[in-house]
């Protein structure tokens, strides 16, 4: 019973690797841009849990400062992201990813 | 924070029993904007599994950030743009398949490995190997203050907010049920492995003059020592330390490491823990991301604004 009442690094990491892969089936099966971004942040967060609980395992905090930087360039990522999203629907009217196919070949 | 084992785990079987329904319903959902809902459900999910972990910055940046910033943007590009209902409807393809497939078995092999090799396996009433309040072998704040007051320190001195379990301990000044002297000493020296981490430790005065780098051959020296269990007085001076060298110095060292140590960990997660070490060893990255964030700032002002050659519309 010890291994379902005594939480540690390896519920942790389990819970990590649910919403990683949550995240990854939404990025593989979502149509709708948006959709795929948000899909794309969940696995982010997914990863800056996993650094939260290493840090906590050897207190150390070298890995909340990896959490951080993650963070920062999550949001960036979000701001030029949504801004390009929106010109493509400004010249093509459409998110759907089907339709996006300019580059294909 | 002192957590009872079981009030540790209903909380993180109910923070993930959310965030994994939160995050399913994202995946799930053919709505962007109920999409975007249920992902603020899934932050705040992950904000109280940071608490959990003692990462109290980062759950409060976790909802500013995320939860504040993030989640406006999204709301706000689905309110820009039309949903077109067609989307909505759902459609089954061979690609869909196959890509839900490969996340069920990456969620399937990954939580295989974890759950076989990193919980606790051993009897009830055994301490927990994996547990996230210490490193396998690692003394915990206890037994270090325990240590510092077998030395001659007083409780108050010592530690600042003690649980009471713990103070109890101290006011007895028992280390006899905990690990020797010898064993402490070794794991202090090994939770501040990195020649960084001793940072947080003022050392006394007899080692000013030592350089950083001589005292890290110091600390390896006096971590070999004990690793043949020898007693810490038997601990030898390195070559290079100049100075008068006897018990109480090797002593007042030892203690420096020690509360140290026990600095590191009561303060692990806070603001001030953090920021230390951003402003210190993560300067660079720190300055970096400033610079990512101005890029990011233009690049989004360059996509964003309409071309000046008509189309008005």
């Amino acid at each position: 019973m010890t291994q379902f009442t005594h939480i540690g690094l390896g519920h942790f990491l389990a819970l990590s690797a649910i919403l990683f892969a949550l995240g990854m089936g939404g990025v593989l099966t979502r149509r709708n841009a948006l959709s795929v971004f948000m899909s794309i942040e969940l696995m982010l967060n997914s990863a800056n849990l996993a650094f939260a609980s290493f840090a906590r395992y050897t207190f150390t905090m070298s890995g909340h400062v990896f959490v951080f930087m993650a963070m920062v360039v999550a949001a960036c990522e979000v701001a030029v992201g949504l801004a390009i999203l929106l010109s493509i629907y400004r010249s093509r009217a459409t998110l759907s990813l089907d339709e996006l196919d300019l580059l294909k070949w | 924070m002192d957590w009872g084992e079981y009030t540790y785990a209903i909380a993180f079987y109910g923070t993930a029993a959310v965030a994994v329904a939160s995050a399913f319903m994202v995946v799930w959902h053919r709505n962007p904007i109920i999409n975007a809902l249920y992902l603020v459900v899934a932050f705040f999910a992950v904000a109280v599994a940071y608490v959990l972990l003692n990462a109290h910055f980062l759950a409060a940046i976790q909802i500013l950030l995320y939860a504040g910033a993030i989640l406006v943007l999204f709301l706000m590009i689905v309110m820009l743009i039309n949903v077109n209902p067609s989307d909505l409807a759902a459609r089954a393809t061979i690609g869909k398949a196959l890509g839900g497939g490969a996340a069920l078995g990456i969620m399937f092999l990954c939580v295989t490995v974890f759950m076989g090799g990193y919980v606790d396996k051993s009897a009830d009433g055994a301490a927990n190997p994996y547990s996230l309040s210490q490193k396998p072998g690692m003394a915990t704040a206890e037994e270090l203050a325990a240590y510092l007051i077998s030395v001659g320190a007083t409780v108050d001195s010592v530690v600042t907010d003690p649980s009471p379990a713990a103070r109890e301990m101290f006011a007895a000044g028992s280390s006899s049920a905990g690990p020797s002297r010898v064993a402490v000493a070794k794991n202090v020296l090994e939770g501040l492995e990195d020649e960084r981490n001793m940072d947080w430790v003022k050392l006394p005065e007899e080692f000013s003059s030592i350089q950083k780098l001589r005292m890290e051959d110091f600390r390896k020296a006096a971590l070999i020592t004990l690793a043949q269990a020898q007693d810490v007085d038997e601990v030898k001076a390195p070559v290079d330390y100049q100075g008068e060298f006897d018990d109480k110095v090797m002593s007042a060292y030892l203690t420096a490491l020690v509360r140290g140590r026990l600095n590191q960990i009561e303060s692990f997660g806070s603001t001030g823990a953090v920021g230390k070490v951003l402003f210190t060893r993560y300067i660079l990255p720190f300055e970096a991301a400033s610079f990512l964030l101005l890029a990011a700032i233009v690049g989004v002002l360059a996509l964003a604004r309409r071309e000046e050659t008509g189309e008005d519309s």
